[in-house]
Protein backbone atom coordinates (compact mmCIF):
# COMPACT_ATOMS: atom_id res chain seq x y z
CA UNK A 1 0.00 0.00 0.00
CA UNK A 2 1.47 3.75 -1.14
CA UNK A 3 -0.32 5.20 1.62
CA UNK A 4 -0.29 2.73 4.94
CA UNK A 5 -2.73 5.23 6.92
CA UNK A 6 -6.33 6.09 4.91
CA UNK A 7 -6.22 9.48 6.83
CA UNK A 8 -3.52 10.83 5.87
CA UNK A 9 -4.29 9.91 2.21
CA UNK A 10 -8.06 11.74 2.62
CA UNK A 11 -5.99 14.73 4.25
CA UNK A 12 -3.09 15.01 1.60
CA UNK A 13 -5.75 14.63 -1.35
CA UNK A 14 -7.58 17.41 0.42
CA UNK A 15 -4.71 19.70 1.14
CA UNK A 16 -3.39 18.88 -2.77
CA UNK A 17 -7.01 19.65 -4.35
CA UNK A 18 -6.70 23.25 -2.97
CA UNK A 19 -3.69 23.96 -4.67
CA UNK A 20 -3.25 25.02 -7.86
CA UNK A 21 0.40 24.55 -9.12
CA UNK A 22 1.63 25.62 -12.88
CA UNK A 23 2.39 23.15 -15.10
CA UNK A 24 4.50 23.41 -17.93
CA UNK A 25 3.46 20.88 -20.66
CA UNK A 26 4.97 20.35 -23.47
CA UNK A 27 7.14 17.64 -25.15
CA UNK A 28 11.12 17.92 -24.77
CA UNK A 29 12.78 19.74 -27.28
CA UNK A 30 9.66 22.14 -27.71
CA UNK A 31 11.36 25.05 -25.51
CA UNK A 32 9.99 23.96 -22.36
CA UNK A 33 13.76 24.89 -21.11
CA UNK A 34 13.45 28.55 -22.15
CA UNK A 35 9.87 28.53 -20.92
CA UNK A 36 10.72 26.93 -17.67
CA UNK A 37 13.10 29.70 -17.43
CA UNK A 38 11.10 32.57 -18.13
CA UNK A 39 8.74 31.11 -15.68
CA UNK A 40 11.20 31.14 -12.44
CA UNK A 41 12.42 34.50 -13.28
CA UNK A 42 8.74 35.93 -13.02
CA UNK A 43 8.84 34.43 -9.72
CA UNK A 44 7.36 30.88 -9.83
CA UNK A 45 9.56 28.03 -7.89
CA UNK A 46 9.31 25.15 -10.25
CA UNK A 47 11.71 23.64 -7.84
CA UNK A 48 14.42 24.25 -10.86
CA UNK A 49 18.24 25.21 -10.06
CA UNK A 50 20.56 26.79 -12.05
CA UNK A 51 22.69 23.87 -12.34
CA UNK A 52 20.17 22.03 -14.13
CA UNK A 53 19.88 23.87 -17.54
CA UNK A 54 16.97 21.76 -18.63
CA UNK A 55 14.76 24.06 -16.50
CA UNK A 56 13.25 20.31 -14.95
CA UNK A 57 12.23 19.68 -11.63
CA UNK A 58 15.47 18.92 -9.60
CA UNK A 59 14.15 16.24 -7.78
CA UNK A 60 14.92 13.02 -8.52
CA UNK A 61 12.64 11.18 -6.35
CA UNK A 62 9.56 13.11 -8.05
CA UNK A 63 10.69 13.24 -11.37
CA UNK A 64 11.79 9.23 -11.26
CA UNK A 65 8.22 8.57 -10.01
CA UNK A 66 6.77 10.30 -12.72
CA UNK A 67 8.67 8.19 -15.35
CA UNK A 68 7.42 5.39 -13.85
CA UNK A 69 4.17 6.54 -13.91
CA UNK A 70 4.43 8.13 -17.40
CA UNK A 71 5.83 4.43 -18.20
CA UNK A 72 2.61 2.52 -16.92
CA UNK A 73 0.18 4.43 -18.72
CA UNK A 74 0.82 4.65 -22.39
CA UNK A 75 -2.39 3.58 -24.41
CA UNK A 76 -4.72 3.96 -21.58
CA UNK A 77 -7.46 6.32 -20.91
CA UNK A 78 -9.08 5.16 -17.38
CA UNK A 79 -6.83 6.55 -14.57
CA UNK A 80 -5.27 3.65 -12.52
CA UNK A 81 -6.23 3.62 -9.05
CA UNK A 82 -2.88 2.97 -7.77
CA UNK A 83 -0.75 5.21 -10.09
CA UNK A 84 -3.29 7.96 -9.01
CA UNK A 85 -2.41 7.52 -5.39
CA UNK A 86 1.68 7.08 -6.34
CA UNK A 87 1.29 10.20 -8.39
CA UNK A 88 -0.08 12.16 -5.34
CA UNK A 89 2.32 10.63 -3.26
CA UNK A 90 5.10 11.47 -5.48
CA UNK A 91 3.69 15.06 -5.82
CA UNK A 92 3.18 15.57 -2.18
CA UNK A 93 6.48 15.10 -1.05
CA UNK A 94 7.60 17.38 -3.97
CA UNK A 95 6.26 19.59 -2.80
CA UNK A 96 7.05 18.92 0.80
CA UNK A 97 10.92 18.94 -0.23
CA UNK A 98 10.08 22.55 -2.07
CA UNK A 99 9.20 23.59 1.74
CA UNK A 100 5.46 24.06 0.92
CA UNK A 101 6.30 27.12 -0.74
CA UNK A 102 3.85 29.81 -0.43
CA UNK A 103 4.35 31.54 -3.64
CA UNK A 104 3.48 30.34 -7.11
CA UNK A 105 4.87 27.09 -7.45
CA UNK A 106 5.08 24.05 -9.86
CA UNK A 107 7.15 22.47 -11.87
CA UNK A 108 8.36 21.35 -15.75
CA UNK A 109 8.92 18.02 -16.32
CA UNK A 110 7.86 16.54 -19.85
CA UNK A 111 7.17 13.30 -18.81
CA UNK A 112 4.03 14.93 -16.84
CA UNK A 113 2.96 16.36 -20.61
CA UNK A 114 1.84 12.47 -21.00
CA UNK A 115 -0.28 12.55 -17.69
CA UNK A 116 -2.36 15.15 -17.98
CA UNK A 117 -5.58 13.53 -16.27
CA UNK A 118 -3.36 12.42 -13.33
CA UNK A 119 -2.36 16.42 -12.67
CA UNK A 120 -6.15 17.41 -12.87
CA UNK A 121 -7.39 14.57 -10.51
CA UNK A 122 -5.31 15.55 -8.32
CA UNK A 123 -5.16 19.63 -8.69
CA UNK A 124 -8.55 20.90 -9.61
CA UNK A 125 -7.18 24.38 -9.88
CA UNK A 126 -3.84 23.56 -12.01
CA UNK A 127 -3.05 25.95 -14.25
CA UNK A 128 -1.20 24.09 -17.48
CA UNK A 129 0.89 26.62 -19.68
CA UNK A 130 1.15 24.27 -23.17
CA UNK A 131 4.39 24.49 -25.06
CA UNK A 132 4.07 23.51 -28.87
CA UNK A 133 6.95 23.30 -30.94
CA UNK A 134 6.76 22.68 -34.57
CA UNK A 135 6.42 18.81 -35.23
CA UNK A 136 8.66 19.17 -38.65
CA UNK A 137 11.64 20.58 -36.37
CA UNK A 138 10.88 18.28 -33.93
CA UNK A 139 11.10 15.06 -36.23
CA UNK A 140 14.68 15.86 -36.59
CA UNK A 141 15.38 15.96 -33.03
CA UNK A 142 16.34 12.84 -30.86
CA UNK A 143 13.98 12.27 -27.82
CA UNK A 144 13.61 9.46 -25.43
CA UNK A 145 10.08 9.56 -26.23
CA UNK A 146 10.67 8.58 -29.74
CA UNK A 147 13.33 6.22 -29.21
CA UNK A 148 12.62 2.39 -29.30
CA UNK A 149 15.73 1.45 -27.23
CA UNK A 150 14.13 3.24 -24.07
CA UNK A 151 11.01 1.87 -22.38
CA UNK A 152 8.77 4.78 -22.75
CA UNK A 153 9.89 5.89 -26.34
CA UNK A 154 9.62 1.94 -27.19
CA UNK A 155 5.69 2.26 -25.43
CA UNK A 156 4.81 4.85 -27.58
CA UNK A 157 6.09 4.01 -30.77
CA UNK A 158 4.25 0.70 -30.17
CA UNK A 159 1.03 2.33 -29.46
CA UNK A 160 0.93 4.05 -32.66
CA UNK A 161 2.24 1.13 -34.49
CA UNK A 162 5.74 2.95 -35.24
CA UNK A 163 8.46 0.74 -34.37
CA UNK A 164 9.20 -0.15 -38.11
CA UNK A 165 9.26 3.14 -39.16
CA UNK A 166 12.60 5.34 -39.53
CA UNK A 167 13.48 7.59 -36.75
CA UNK A 168 12.43 11.36 -38.43
CA UNK A 169 9.25 9.52 -38.23
CA UNK A 170 8.68 7.92 -35.54
CA UNK A 171 9.94 11.08 -33.81
CA UNK A 172 7.36 13.08 -35.63
CA UNK A 173 4.33 10.06 -34.82
CA UNK A 174 5.53 10.27 -31.18
CA UNK A 175 4.90 14.10 -31.11
CA UNK A 176 1.64 14.34 -32.84
CA UNK A 177 0.82 11.16 -30.29
CA UNK A 178 1.83 13.85 -27.02
CA UNK A 179 0.09 16.63 -28.71
CA UNK A 180 -3.17 14.60 -29.69
CA UNK A 181 -3.02 13.30 -26.13
CA UNK A 182 -2.84 16.72 -24.39
CA UNK A 183 -5.73 18.24 -27.02
CA UNK A 184 -7.65 15.78 -26.07
CA UNK A 185 -7.37 16.15 -22.18
CA UNK A 186 -7.63 19.87 -22.45
CA UNK A 187 -12.17 19.56 -22.98
CA UNK A 188 -11.93 18.13 -19.17
CA UNK A 189 -10.66 21.37 -17.46
CA UNK A 190 -11.66 24.86 -17.58
CA UNK A 191 -10.20 26.82 -20.63
CA UNK A 192 -9.34 29.66 -18.44
CA UNK A 193 -6.88 27.18 -16.59
CA UNK A 194 -4.76 26.13 -19.78
CA UNK A 195 -2.28 28.63 -21.89
CA UNK A 196 -1.32 27.37 -25.66
CA UNK A 197 1.85 29.09 -26.68
CA UNK A 198 3.93 28.32 -29.32
CA UNK A 199 7.50 28.25 -29.40
CA UNK A 200 8.17 29.82 -32.65
CA UNK A 201 6.33 32.94 -30.70
CA UNK A 202 8.35 32.96 -28.04
CA UNK A 203 11.66 33.06 -30.48
CA UNK A 204 9.84 35.83 -32.56
CA UNK A 205 8.07 38.01 -30.51
CA UNK A 206 9.46 37.49 -26.67
CA UNK A 207 7.66 40.33 -24.92
CA UNK A 208 4.36 39.62 -26.38
CA UNK A 209 4.45 36.04 -25.01
CA UNK A 210 5.96 36.73 -21.93
CA UNK A 211 2.74 39.46 -21.28
CA UNK A 212 0.47 37.11 -22.21
CA UNK A 213 2.15 34.72 -19.64
CA UNK A 214 1.64 37.47 -16.97
CA UNK A 215 -1.65 38.09 -18.13
CA UNK A 216 -2.00 34.16 -17.52
CA UNK A 217 -1.10 34.46 -14.59
CA UNK A 218 -1.59 37.77 -13.03
CA UNK A 219 1.79 38.78 -12.57
CA UNK A 220 3.83 41.59 -13.71
CA UNK A 221 6.58 41.02 -15.68
CA UNK A 222 10.08 41.16 -13.50
CA UNK A 223 13.51 42.71 -14.58
CA UNK A 224 14.94 39.17 -14.29
CA UNK A 225 12.57 37.58 -17.15
CA UNK A 226 13.16 40.89 -19.13
CA UNK A 227 17.05 40.29 -18.43
CA UNK A 228 16.46 36.44 -19.55
CA UNK A 229 14.49 37.60 -22.74
CA UNK A 230 17.06 39.65 -23.83
CA UNK A 231 20.25 37.27 -23.44
CA UNK A 232 18.47 33.95 -23.87
CA UNK A 233 16.06 34.36 -26.77
CA UNK A 234 17.44 32.94 -30.08
CA UNK A 235 14.89 34.03 -33.04
CA UNK A 236 17.34 31.34 -34.65
CA UNK A 237 15.94 28.32 -33.58
CA UNK A 238 12.79 28.56 -35.56
CA UNK A 239 11.83 26.24 -38.75
CA UNK A 240 15.24 24.13 -37.86
CA UNK A 241 13.75 21.45 -40.28
CA UNK A 242 14.77 23.19 -43.09
CA UNK A 243 17.73 22.42 -43.07
CA UNK A 244 17.11 18.80 -44.18
CA UNK A 245 15.96 16.42 -47.10
CA UNK A 246 13.13 18.23 -48.43
CA UNK A 247 11.82 14.25 -49.37
CA UNK A 248 12.09 13.61 -45.85
CA UNK A 249 10.26 16.98 -44.24
CA UNK A 250 8.03 16.00 -46.92
CA UNK A 251 7.09 12.42 -45.32
CA UNK A 252 6.75 13.61 -42.18
CA UNK A 253 4.55 16.52 -43.14
CA UNK A 254 2.31 13.85 -44.89
CA UNK A 255 2.46 11.85 -41.96
CA UNK A 256 1.38 14.23 -39.50
CA UNK A 257 -0.33 16.70 -41.47
CA UNK A 258 -3.70 17.03 -38.58
CA UNK A 259 -1.94 17.66 -35.78
CA UNK A 260 0.90 20.21 -37.93
CA UNK A 261 -2.30 21.91 -39.46
CA UNK A 262 -4.30 22.34 -36.12
CA UNK A 263 -1.66 23.94 -34.84
CA UNK A 264 -1.43 26.19 -38.23
CA UNK A 265 1.99 25.20 -39.59
CA UNK A 266 0.70 23.74 -42.50
CA UNK A 267 -2.35 25.63 -43.91
CA UNK B 1 -18.46 37.09 12.03
CA UNK B 2 -15.09 37.59 14.16
CA UNK B 3 -14.35 40.96 15.45
CA UNK B 4 -10.68 40.33 15.05
CA UNK B 5 -9.80 42.13 12.00
CA UNK B 6 -7.59 40.22 9.61
CA UNK B 7 -4.19 40.97 8.74
CA UNK B 8 -2.99 41.32 5.29
CA UNK B 9 0.75 41.91 4.33
CA UNK B 10 0.66 42.97 0.41
CA UNK B 11 3.68 43.25 -1.37
CA UNK B 12 3.00 45.66 -4.11
CA UNK B 13 4.94 48.01 -6.86
CA UNK B 14 2.81 51.42 -8.20
CA UNK B 15 3.61 50.11 -12.03
CA UNK B 16 1.78 47.07 -11.63
CA UNK B 17 -1.44 46.78 -13.35
CA UNK B 18 -2.13 43.96 -11.50
CA UNK B 19 -1.29 45.71 -8.26
CA UNK B 20 -4.15 48.19 -9.49
CA UNK B 21 -6.77 45.35 -9.37
CA UNK B 22 -5.35 43.99 -6.23
CA UNK B 23 -5.99 47.69 -4.45
CA UNK B 24 -9.44 47.87 -5.76
CA UNK B 25 -10.56 44.43 -5.15
CA UNK B 26 -9.39 44.24 -1.71
CA UNK B 27 -10.75 48.15 -0.88
CA UNK B 28 -14.45 46.33 -1.91
CA UNK B 29 -14.20 44.05 0.82
CA UNK B 30 -11.67 45.85 3.17
CA UNK B 31 -14.89 46.73 5.40
CA UNK B 32 -16.86 43.41 5.60
CA UNK B 33 -13.76 41.36 6.57
CA UNK B 34 -12.39 43.85 8.74
CA UNK B 35 -8.99 43.73 7.09
CA UNK B 36 -6.25 45.53 8.33
CA UNK B 37 -3.70 46.17 5.42
CA UNK B 38 -0.11 46.46 5.34
CA UNK B 39 1.53 47.68 1.71
CA UNK B 40 5.04 46.78 1.57
CA UNK B 41 6.78 47.99 -1.17
CA UNK B 42 8.25 45.26 -4.13
CA UNK B 43 10.20 46.75 -6.40
CA UNK B 44 9.89 45.51 -10.36
CA UNK B 45 12.23 48.70 -11.33
CA UNK B 46 14.55 48.30 -8.86
CA UNK B 47 16.88 50.70 -10.40
CA UNK B 48 16.64 53.49 -13.08
CA UNK B 49 16.28 52.09 -16.07
CA UNK B 50 15.48 53.96 -19.77
CA UNK B 51 12.05 52.29 -21.08
CA UNK B 52 11.69 52.53 -25.09
CA UNK B 53 8.32 53.96 -25.69
CA UNK B 54 7.60 52.30 -28.48
CA UNK B 55 7.20 48.80 -26.61
CA UNK B 56 5.49 50.21 -23.69
CA UNK B 57 3.06 52.03 -26.01
CA UNK B 58 2.28 48.36 -27.15
CA UNK B 59 2.00 47.03 -23.68
CA UNK B 60 -0.33 49.60 -22.61
CA UNK B 61 -2.72 48.13 -24.97
CA UNK B 62 -4.07 45.46 -23.11
CA UNK B 63 -4.69 47.84 -19.91
CA UNK B 64 -8.32 47.87 -20.73
CA UNK B 65 -8.54 44.29 -20.92
CA UNK B 66 -6.56 43.97 -17.66
CA UNK B 67 -8.58 46.38 -15.40
CA UNK B 68 -10.94 45.77 -13.26
CA UNK B 69 -15.13 46.61 -14.31
CA UNK B 70 -14.52 49.84 -12.34
CA UNK B 71 -12.51 51.43 -14.73
CA UNK B 72 -12.92 49.66 -17.67
CA UNK B 73 -13.23 51.71 -20.90
CA UNK B 74 -10.99 54.51 -19.07
CA UNK B 75 -7.76 53.43 -19.96
CA UNK B 76 -5.81 54.06 -23.08
CA UNK B 77 -3.01 52.96 -24.29
CA UNK B 78 0.12 55.31 -23.30
CA UNK B 79 0.94 57.99 -25.69
CA UNK B 80 3.96 58.10 -27.71
CA UNK B 81 5.01 61.11 -26.69
CA UNK B 82 5.09 61.06 -22.97
CA UNK B 83 7.58 60.15 -20.49
CA UNK B 84 7.48 56.95 -19.00
CA UNK B 85 8.40 55.97 -15.58
CA UNK B 86 11.87 54.43 -15.32
CA UNK B 87 12.10 53.97 -11.49
CA UNK B 88 9.68 52.36 -9.02
CA UNK B 89 11.34 53.47 -6.10
CA UNK B 90 10.45 57.10 -6.22
CA UNK B 91 6.58 56.50 -6.24
CA UNK B 92 6.88 53.64 -2.91
CA UNK B 93 8.62 56.15 -1.06
CA UNK B 94 6.50 58.85 -1.24
CA UNK B 95 3.55 56.44 -0.26
CA UNK B 96 5.90 55.94 2.67
CA UNK B 97 5.72 59.28 3.29
CA UNK B 98 1.76 59.65 2.55
CA UNK B 99 1.78 56.77 5.33
CA UNK B 100 3.39 59.34 7.45
CA UNK B 101 0.45 62.13 7.43
CA UNK B 102 -1.82 59.45 7.95
CA UNK B 103 -3.27 55.95 7.23
CA UNK B 104 -6.40 58.22 5.31
CA UNK B 105 -3.72 59.85 3.27
CA UNK B 106 -1.89 56.89 2.55
CA UNK B 107 -4.99 55.22 0.82
CA UNK B 108 -6.04 58.68 -1.26
CA UNK B 109 -2.50 58.94 -2.21
CA UNK B 110 -2.11 55.64 -3.19
CA UNK B 111 -5.21 54.99 -5.39
CA UNK B 112 -4.43 58.70 -6.65
CA UNK B 113 -0.96 57.59 -7.93
CA UNK B 114 -2.12 54.11 -9.27
CA UNK B 115 -4.88 56.25 -11.79
CA UNK B 116 -2.34 59.15 -12.18
CA UNK B 117 0.00 56.12 -14.18
CA UNK B 118 -2.65 54.10 -15.43
CA UNK B 119 -5.49 56.80 -16.61
CA UNK B 120 -4.04 59.95 -16.97
CA UNK B 121 -0.25 58.57 -18.21
CA UNK B 122 1.30 60.43 -15.58
CA UNK B 123 5.12 60.12 -15.27
CA UNK B 124 4.88 58.32 -11.46
CA UNK B 125 8.83 58.29 -11.30
CA UNK B 126 9.09 62.33 -11.17
CA UNK B 127 8.91 64.34 -7.68
CA UNK B 128 7.14 66.52 -9.23
CA UNK B 129 4.25 64.23 -10.55
CA UNK B 130 4.30 62.91 -6.98
CA UNK B 131 4.13 66.13 -5.13
CA UNK B 132 0.75 67.49 -7.36
CA UNK B 133 -0.40 63.69 -6.76
CA UNK B 134 0.06 64.44 -3.00
CA UNK B 135 -1.31 67.73 -3.03
CA UNK B 136 -4.35 66.42 -5.25
CA UNK B 137 -4.83 63.91 -1.89
CA UNK B 138 -5.01 66.56 0.68
CA UNK B 139 -1.88 66.47 1.88
CA UNK B 140 0.61 70.10 2.14
CA UNK B 141 2.70 70.13 -0.44
CA UNK B 142 5.84 71.98 1.32
CA UNK B 143 5.58 69.55 3.73
CA UNK B 144 5.53 66.42 1.25
CA UNK B 145 8.30 68.04 -0.56
CA UNK B 146 10.37 68.48 2.68
CA UNK B 147 9.43 64.85 3.76
CA UNK B 148 10.16 63.52 0.46
CA UNK B 149 13.95 64.70 0.43
CA UNK B 150 14.87 62.89 3.58
CA UNK B 151 16.78 59.62 2.61
CA UNK B 152 15.05 57.26 5.09
CA UNK B 153 11.88 56.33 3.26
CA UNK B 154 13.51 55.34 -0.11
CA UNK B 155 15.56 53.23 2.56
CA UNK B 156 12.51 52.13 4.33
CA UNK B 157 11.56 50.53 0.42
CA UNK B 158 14.76 49.01 -0.38
CA UNK B 159 14.65 47.42 3.04
CA UNK B 160 11.23 46.45 2.49
CA UNK B 161 12.51 44.93 -1.01
CA UNK B 162 15.73 42.98 0.24
CA UNK B 163 13.27 41.47 2.92
CA UNK B 164 10.62 40.37 -0.07
CA UNK B 165 13.13 38.68 -1.82
CA UNK B 166 14.74 36.94 1.08
CA UNK B 167 11.50 35.70 1.85
CA UNK B 168 11.09 33.90 -1.67
CA UNK B 169 8.85 36.94 -3.28
CA UNK B 170 10.25 37.50 -6.46
CA UNK B 171 6.71 39.00 -7.89
CA UNK B 172 3.90 40.95 -7.55
CA UNK B 173 1.01 41.62 -6.26
CA UNK B 174 1.32 39.29 -3.15
CA UNK B 175 -1.05 39.18 -0.31
CA UNK B 176 -0.37 36.91 2.83
CA UNK B 177 -3.01 36.50 5.20
CA UNK B 178 -2.40 36.63 8.71
CA UNK B 179 1.37 35.13 8.22
CA UNK B 180 -0.12 32.24 7.02
CA UNK B 181 -1.57 32.03 3.71
CA UNK B 182 0.33 33.93 1.13
CA UNK B 183 -1.56 34.39 -2.24
CA UNK B 184 0.07 35.03 -5.52
CA UNK B 185 -0.85 36.97 -8.32
CA UNK B 186 -4.42 39.19 -8.45
CA UNK B 187 -7.08 36.90 -7.53
CA UNK B 188 -10.55 37.14 -7.96
CA UNK B 189 -12.86 39.09 -5.17
CA UNK B 190 -14.44 35.04 -3.77
CA UNK B 191 -10.58 33.43 -4.00
CA UNK B 192 -9.65 36.27 -1.65
CA UNK B 193 -12.82 35.65 0.33
CA UNK B 194 -12.61 32.05 0.65
CA UNK B 195 -8.87 32.74 2.30
CA UNK B 196 -10.28 34.50 4.75
CA UNK B 197 -12.81 32.44 5.44
CA UNK B 198 -10.00 29.67 6.21
CA UNK B 199 -7.99 32.44 8.71
CA UNK B 200 -11.34 32.58 10.44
Amino acid sequence: MLFSNPEKLLEDQKRLSEQNPVVLMGRGHSGTRVLSWICTELGVNLGTSASLATGDADDQKFTQEIKKITTNNIGTEMLRPSDLQRFQKAVSGYYGRLNHPQTLWGWKFPETYLIPSYIAETFPKARYIHLVRDGRDIAFKQHLTDDPKRKLGKKILESQNALGLPHHLQAAVSWAFQVDNFDNFRGSVSGDQVLDVLFEDICTRPYEIVEELCDFLKLSITKRCDSYIKEQINVKKVAQYKENDPRLVQEVENRIRPTLTRYHYLS
Amino acid sequence: MSKVPIRLTIYYDFLSLWCFNTLLRLKQIEQKWKVRMEWKSYMLLPEQKEQAREAFHLASQSWSAIIDEALAGELKPWPLDREVPNWSLPALAASKVAASFGERQFSDFQYSVMKGYFQEHLDISSSVTLVQLAERSGMDRKAFENQMNQPQWQDLVREEHQQAEAAGIHNVPMVVVNDEQALAGALKIEDYEDAFLKVR
